[in-house]
Parts: structure tokens; sequence; C-alpha cells
């Protein structure tokens, strides 16, 4: 089954993975990391830098994620 | 006939309301509950100036953080309002009595209880200067667990909920099911709260900066998913009257 969500088309099932895959990721960014999403590009730099984690730092701290 | 909102429309209700909710509670955090990070960035200095005298530059400085902020809101909000929309596709045809825009109320708050309020209540938000570094991996790891068995507690009480309905064909007021509902959920929840360890890092910052962090931290949390909830109900309320489906595209036959 294919249905029509403004500019794009696809299949039921994939919108609902490719919506889940995404919310996951984003959630993971804004809540865990710790420099290892950014090692991918800044190899160990990103742990010492920890850049997403300092970004998101005072909201992950409001919503009451675990931090430091 | 209740007609079922498609998911363009859920979607789309979903985002827009995440995003109304995401904003709101940044706007709020950034008056209210920024001033007492400040409090608390400024003490851990002083107790880590103190300790030692580390050369450590600051990559990120307070004002991006401050920006930070939203960004990180937004993503929250973001997120959480997409995986709400995959739930509410999957599982509103399971409660047929419900209107889509009090199934959108009830499950966006039970949502924000399970993975917000509920798991505040055991690990409650600490301030900047709380968190030992050397226990991060474990306290995340309890968190996401947390999280996690409370919305399963959650969904298998919804579906203890709807399996009694199935069981009893002649309806009778619908109360008892709730209740026997609620009854695995308290117990569940329960068992959930105590099995699990407690975060063991000592709390070194003074109570008057770690207790007001904690309400505002809560506070904005409920902000967060009352404002998720009713918005999303309001905006899919048009797609949940009776009779508001579109006009199909070719006439049904008349019998009769």
């Amino acid at each position: 089954m294919t249905l029509q969500v403004p500019g794009l088309q696809m299949a039921k099932g994939q919108l609902l993975v490719g919506m889940s895959i995404l919310a996951l990721l984003m959630l993971y960014v804004v809540a865990l990391d710790q420099g290892l999403l950014l090692s991918l590009v800044q190899g160990n730099l990103a742990f010492d830098q920890n850049l997403l984690h300092e970004i998101t730092h005072d909201a992950r701290h409001a919503a009451g994620f675990p931090c430091h | 006939m209740q007609t079922r909102p498609p998911i363009g429309s859920i979607l789309k209700a979903a985002v827009i309301g995440g995003l109304i909710a995401a904003l709101v509670v940044a706007v709020f955090n950034f008056f209210v509950t920024e001033p007492v990070i400040d409090r608390a960035i400024a003490l851990e200095e002083l107790l880590r100036h103190v300790q030692e005298a580390t050369g450590e530059t600051l990559l990120v400085d307070r004002d991006t953080q401050r920006v930070g902020l939203f960004v990180g809101f937004v993503l929250y909000g973001l997120a959480w309002a997409l995986l709400f929309a995959v739930v509410f596709h999957l599982t509103q045809g399971r409660f047929k009595t419900m209107r889509a825009s009090s199934y959108g109320l009830l499950l966006a708050l039970l949502m924000g209880w399970s993975v917000a309020v509920f798991p505040f209540l055991k690990y409650p938000a600490n301030p900047p200067g709380v968190g030992d570094p050397e226990t991060i991996q474990y306290r995340q790891i309890l968190y996401l667990a947390f999280v996690m068995l409370s919305g399963v507690a959650t969904i298998v009480s919804l579906a203890v909920c709807r399996y009694l309905g199935r069981l009893t064909l002649r309806r009778h007021g619908g109360s008892p099911r709730w209740l026997m509902a609620a009854a695995v959920y308290v117990a569940s929840a329960a068992v959930l709260y105590t099995a699990m360890p407690a975060n063991t890092d000592p709390v070194h910052m003074p109570n008057d900066v770690v207790w007001p962090f904690r309400l505002l931290s809560l506070a904005g949390l409920g902000l967060f998913w009352t404002l998720f909830a009713g918005s999303f109900a309001w905006l899919i309320r048009a797609r949940s009257v009776p009779g508001a489906r579109r006009m199909p595209a070719v006439p049904r036959p008349q019998h009769l």
C-alpha cells in the first residue's frame, strides 16, 4: 500500500520505520551522545570535544536526562 | 461513524504540536531555569578551582549553550512527536469508541507520564555539577532502561484493557476494564519503581540550587507534555468529527 504525504510518496511501512529511526536518532543526540556520533567524522577528538553534549547541555539537564 | 485521520494528518498535527510545546518550554526554561543553571555552574567552577586548576578551555561557551537549549528542545519535541505519531497511527483503531482527538489527548498524556514524569520521580533531574562523570554510562543505562520498561508497563496495561473489552461482549459502562487496567499498571509501576537501582551519585550541591532546579525541570516536562497533548488534540479534531471525511472521488451506489 502506498500513501501520499505532501511532496513524497512511499510505502506506509517505510514511512513508519523511517519516522521511528529519525526520532530515535534525534533522541540519542539530545539525551545520550557523549561524542560517539561525531567520532565518525572527527575521530577520537570527538570524545574530548564532546560537541553534541555541550550544545544540547542545557536542554539535557532541563529535560531530566543524566548528564556529566 | 468515526473517521480515522490518515497518517499525513497525524504526522502534521504531531509535528506542529511538538514544535509549539518545544518552543514554549524552551522559552520557559530560558527565562526561569537558566539562572539556576548559571548558579550551579558558578558553584561547580568554584569547587573545581579549589580542587585543581584545570587548563581546559571551553569550546562551547554559555551563550551558545543557551541557544542549544532551543536546539535541544526542538529535537526533543520533534523526536517525541514522530514516535507519538507512529504509536497513534498503529493503535488508533484499537479504541474505536473514542474520538481521534480524545484518544490523542489520552495517549499523549500517558506517553508524557511514562517517558518523562515517572522516570523523573525515580531519577530526578540534577543541575550541572552534580553528576559524577565516571558513572555517566551507568546512569544513562539505568535511565534508558527505566524509560523503556515504564513504556512497556503502560502498553501492557492498555493491551489488558482492550483484551478485557473483547472478552466482555456485553458492554457494561466500560469502567470495570479501565479499573482492571489501572490496577495492572499500578502494580507493574510499583515493581519497576522499587526494583530499579537508585542513582548513587552523591549530591554535593546545596539544596537551594538542586531543589529549585528539579521543580523547574519537572514543571517544564509537565508543560511540554500537556501542551503537546492539547495542541495535537486540537489540531486533529477536524479530522475526528463524525462525517468529516472528504467526499470519495467515486460516488457510492445508493442502496435504496
